[in-house]
């Protein structure tokens, strides 16, 4: 283990966070709010904490292994988490509640304690926002992109970071050009979102600050009534699209862009396996409601039914209205698609659309196999082979995440909350989804100060995919 | 720089390791999973799983970008095909094509125009770098420059030396018809640029320049020239092996083993003079029976490393009076014992460095010498007036502002050779060929070459 390397890197990390507080600290200028001395302060901290460590553990190379590097990616993102929440506690957030903030917008979950968003300074409200910004891509992928001499070492954390990264899937040959090259697309799109929101004549504030949620598959909004609050179908689409976008494997958007291949979208298979399930939970949903005469006007149940399927499967967590009052067993159907949740190396969350498509695959073949007992199958995604490890492994993370959600829900039935709000928090969470059902459908402030710890974890497992943080728990890590 | 490397074994594999860590963006071609899965692993590249010379493959790995191919698989075959695929059907800029058969090698137009730019044969390098040191048995390595027409060679100064405990310069007057120049010395694993006064102890390591001629004397000057071998025994019949016996059957009297039958009548159908044997290299009473203890040079030339160094061994302590061998892993070379293995050659080593000899850029047709622990490195290559070399020329050499470390070691103009000497000055066009010592700054000493 190498110790000095660990330090370097996260002073390097914290620095490099503590510069986004200069954005609400601007803002509190701008709108000439209080709380500047919050970020102000908040940042000089970080600022030289991180500088620092960084200064006292400076070494010629940095040189990470693969152990290292679970630790210095699960150190980070409970170190920024705390960082992250600095803010919070001294704007008056108890400090579980701040924590809980925090995670929940480095994570992009989106759930929230926060209520009466309206009322408050936009110098925190944008804070909130760029959390979620920063946490979608992720930082150590950035500290990558920007020092190509993290080199291989780099290459194992981003690795880790990355939602959904399976095996030998760079962009490029070099680790810190597929690292810019998704950082590119990322803040490209942002800003693309950003330029269209602003078209609805939203303000140009909520236009950044939404688009920076909704980009990073977030969730989280400058209004208690999220995107509802501008009733607007123009508004409504936009994010719509943007949330699928950002929900499509960057490795999907980088061929389109950079490898001139626009039409991968329609080839990929993941993306389309994607797109077919979110349009049949859409066409239930539609069905269903209509069949409850939920809406008065068909049209209304049309788009909010597209708009809570996307936002829900994508995990990005906007909604118009409260879903969970919605007849039968739909809000519980939107939840499983969220246990899907988007495609590998994108920035949403859940189990992966990819990671499904080789379940079933693999299920399928076990049809067959009957069927044909001497038949030789082999699993494919499209054209491509899938190596019979590689469906070891999913089958593993499966069992786990099965595992871990069980593990969970009964340490929240344990807090006090009923069933249904239980279930649904820790589905919510640990796909970083955002609003739960029940209790939790419009915000977490009912949950209690422990329970609220025990979701901060959840975000943080379903973020780094459950084994980076898990293997950190085995005895076996740390006695090699 | 994009580079496309087919084949992930042993060559390929130092390629990439080599390359990754400078400034290239490196893919890599393998049909082996495994071993691709293991260079993703440890260094920043790009693995193909596919067949190298298939055009689906090429194209998925890049080739219809801006790249250099470097062709190194194990097959000859494969390696010309992925070439004249990769031109004509690609836009690939270069191609650098790894041929064992010198068949091959002789005849590179048969296979269409430009499809091969630089083909390079490790086994005909090799063959030619065991012959350089059979003839010359005091010097350590070999290494030729300006076609062959100088030598940069390494001697370990031994007490018997007539130079040893003098000043350099009096090599001068012991010889003085002899061009020779020094241009750095290794004293306990540490180099440095000598001058005309430095005093040569016993043990140094010694590199010069020389003509081909020379080199046995000035190696005399350093130790006291081993009795001229003329017995030598070569295990291992494979190309090198026969290479070898071929081009020293006529001067030495050569004994070759091989365990395989078909391959030693091969051999004596080839060989002429040759006394091919059939057995294997560590058989101790073959050894014996073949007079082990009269052999002046051993080499163990098989394909399997763990082989020749411990007939090697065995061969020493049989009473073999020096022991040449390959080995390919190169973490073995640094634990050999010098007392049983005199020198060991790496194939795979020189590959690379032949490789990374025509990747450089500008007009540097390198060559490249590693030094075995110390890595010195010779460059040789034009020097041209750009923005880099103002202020290098008609002045004497010593003077110019080379990068730290770094020495000209000699000039040649008009094919002829001025080895370095405070008269000498330099003009634009001249191969100079730079000596590097340590660590300095690559990138200076390339610009050098560039053209203006």
């Amino acid at each position: 283990m190498n110790y000095r390397s660990i330090f370097n890197l996260l002073g390097i990390l914290l620095s490099l966070f503590s510069i986004s507080f200069l954005v609400p600290l601007s803002i509190t200028l701008v709108y000439e709010e209080k709380g500047a001395e919050i970020f102000l302060y908040s940042f000089l901290f970080l600022f030289f904490l991180g500088g620092g460590t960084w200064l006292l553990s400076r070494q010629e190379n940095i040189t990470l292994n693969i152990s290292d590097g679970f630790i210095v990616t699960t150190l980070f993102w409970v170190v920024l988490a705390f960082a992250g929440s600095i803010p919070f506690y001294f704007f008056g957030l108890g400090f579980n509640a701040a924590l809980f903030e925090s995670v929940s917008g480095i994570t992009t979950t989106g759930a929230t304690t926060m209520i009466g968003l309206d009322e408050m300074p936009k110098s925190i409200l944008i804070y909130r926002q760029l959390l979620q910004w920063m946490g979608g891509m992720g930082l150590i992928v950035l500290a990558v992109a920007v020092m190509p001499a993290l080199g291989i070492g780099g290459g194992q954390l981003y690795k880790m970071e990355l939602p959904g990264s399976h095996g030998n899937q760079k962009l490029t040959p070099r680790i810190a050009d597929s690292a810019q090259a998704l950082w590119k697309i990322y803040v490209g799109l942002t800003i693309a979102c950003a330029i269209l929101y602003s078209f609805s004549g939203m303000g140009f504030f909520d236009a950044i600050a939404h688009s920076l949620s909704t980009v990073a598959g977030g969730g989280f909004s400058t209004h208690d009534d999220s995107i509802g609050f501008f009733n607007s179908g123009y508004v409504e689409s936009i994010c719509i699209i943007f949330m699928l976008l950002s929900a499509a494997s960057f490795a999907v958007h980088y061929a389109a862009i950079f490898g001139g291949k626009p039409l991968k979208y329609f080839y990929d298979p993941e993306f389309r396996f994607f797109l077919s399930v979110v349009t049949i939970i859409i066409i239930i949903s539609i069905f269903v409601l209509y069949v409850n005469n939920s809406y008065a006007v068909f049209y209304t149940a049309i788009s909010a039914a597209i708009f809570h399927t996307v936002s829900i499967v994508t995990t990005s967590g906007f909604t118009t209205e409260n879903f969970s009052l919605w007849p039968g067993f739909l809000p519980y159907l939107l939840l499983v698609g969220a246990f899907m949740g988007a495609c590998s190396q994108s920035v949403g969350g859940g189990i992966k659309a990819w990671r499904v498509l080789i379940m079933i695959n693999q299920a399928y073949k076990e049809i067959l196999k009957t069927i044909h007992p001497n038949a030789v199958l082999t699993s494919k995604i499209g054209t491509k082979v899938i190596d019979a490890k590689i469906a070891e492994k999913v089958w593993g993370f499966f069992s786990i995440y099965v595992f871990i959600f069980m593990f969970l829900l009964m340490a929240m039935l344990g807090t006090g909350l009923d069933f249904e709000s239980a279930f649904s928090a820790v589905g919510a969470c640990l796909n970083n989804l955002g609003p739960g059902l029940g209790e939790v459908a419009d915000n977490y402030s009912s949950v209690t100060e422990f329970g609220k710890l025990i979701l901060c974890f959840a975000m943080i497992l379903g973020r780094l995919e459950i084994f980076t943080l898990l293997v950190l728990f085995t005895p076996a890590f740390w006695r090699r | 720089m994009k580079i496309l490397i087919l084949g992930a074994g042993r060559v390929g594999s130092s390629l990439a390791s080599t390359l990754s860590r400078g400034d290239y963006d490196v893919s890599i071609v393998d049909i082996n999973k495994d071993k691709l899965l293991r260079l993703q692993e440890d260094f920043d590249l790009a693995t193909v799983i596919g067949h190298g010379s298939h055009p689906k493959t090429l194209k998925e790995a890049g080739a219809d970008q801006e790249t250099i191919l470097l062709a190194v698989t194990n097959s000859d075959e494969c390696n010309i095909t992925s070439c004249q695929i990769a031109k004509s059907k690609f836009k690939v800029q270069k191609t650098i094509c790894r041929l064992s058969d010198s068949s091959y090698l002789d005849s590179l137009d048969a296979f269409g125009e430009k499809s091969i730019d630089i083909a390079i044969g490790p086994e005909n390098e090799v063959t030619d770098h065991l012959i350089d040191l059979i003839k010359h048995p005091g010097a350590e390595q070999i290494e030729s420059f300006a076609n062959g027409s100088l030598k940069v060679v390494c001697v370990k100064a031994k007490k018997d030396g007539m130079l040893v405990n003098r000043e350099l310069k009096s090599i001068k007057s012991d010889m003085p018809d002899t061009e020779t120049f020094v241009p750095a010395i290794y004293r306990k694993g540490k180099p440095f640029i000598p001058d005309g006064k430095a005093i040569i102890k016993e043990n140094d390591e010694i590199y010069f320049l020389a003509a081909e001629k020379d080199i046995d004397s000035v190696v005399q000057e350093m130790r006291l020239q081993d009795v001229s071998s003329s017995r030598i025994m070569i295990i291992g019949g494979g190309k090198i092996g026969f290479a070898l016996a071929q081009s020293l059957e006529e001067d030495y009297k050569v004994k070759i083993i091989d365990p395989d039958k078909d391959r030693c009548e091969v051999l004596s159908r080839e060989l002429n003079r040759t006394i091919v044997l059939k057995g294997g290299g560590s058989d101790e009473e073959l050894l014996k029976s073949e007079n082990i203890e009269n052999i002046d040079i051993f080499c163990a030339l098989t394909n399997d490393d763990e082989t020749n160094i411990m007939s090697a061994f065995l061969a020493k302590k049989l009473g073999a009076k020096k022991t040449i061998i390959i080995v390919n892993n190169y973490t073995y070379i640094n634990i050999l014992p010098k007392n049983f293995v005199d020198i060991a050659l790496s194939p795979q080593r020189l590959t690379v460095s032949m490789v990374l000899q025509h990747l450089a850029k500008g007009d540097v047709p390198q060559e490249v010498i590693f030094k075995l622990e110390s890595g010195a490195e010779a460059i040789e290559g034009i020097i041209h007036k750009n923005k880099f070399t103002e202020g290098f020329f008609n002045k004497p050499i010593s003077e110019i502002p080379l990068p730290e470390n770094c020495v000209v070691a000699a000039v040649i103009r008009n094919d002829e050779v001025f080895m370095n000497s405070k008269k000498l000055l330099l003009s634009p066009e001249d191969r100079i060929i730079i000596f590097i010592l340590g660590k300095t700054n690559k990138e200076k000493i390339e610009n050098l070459f560039l053209e203006a």
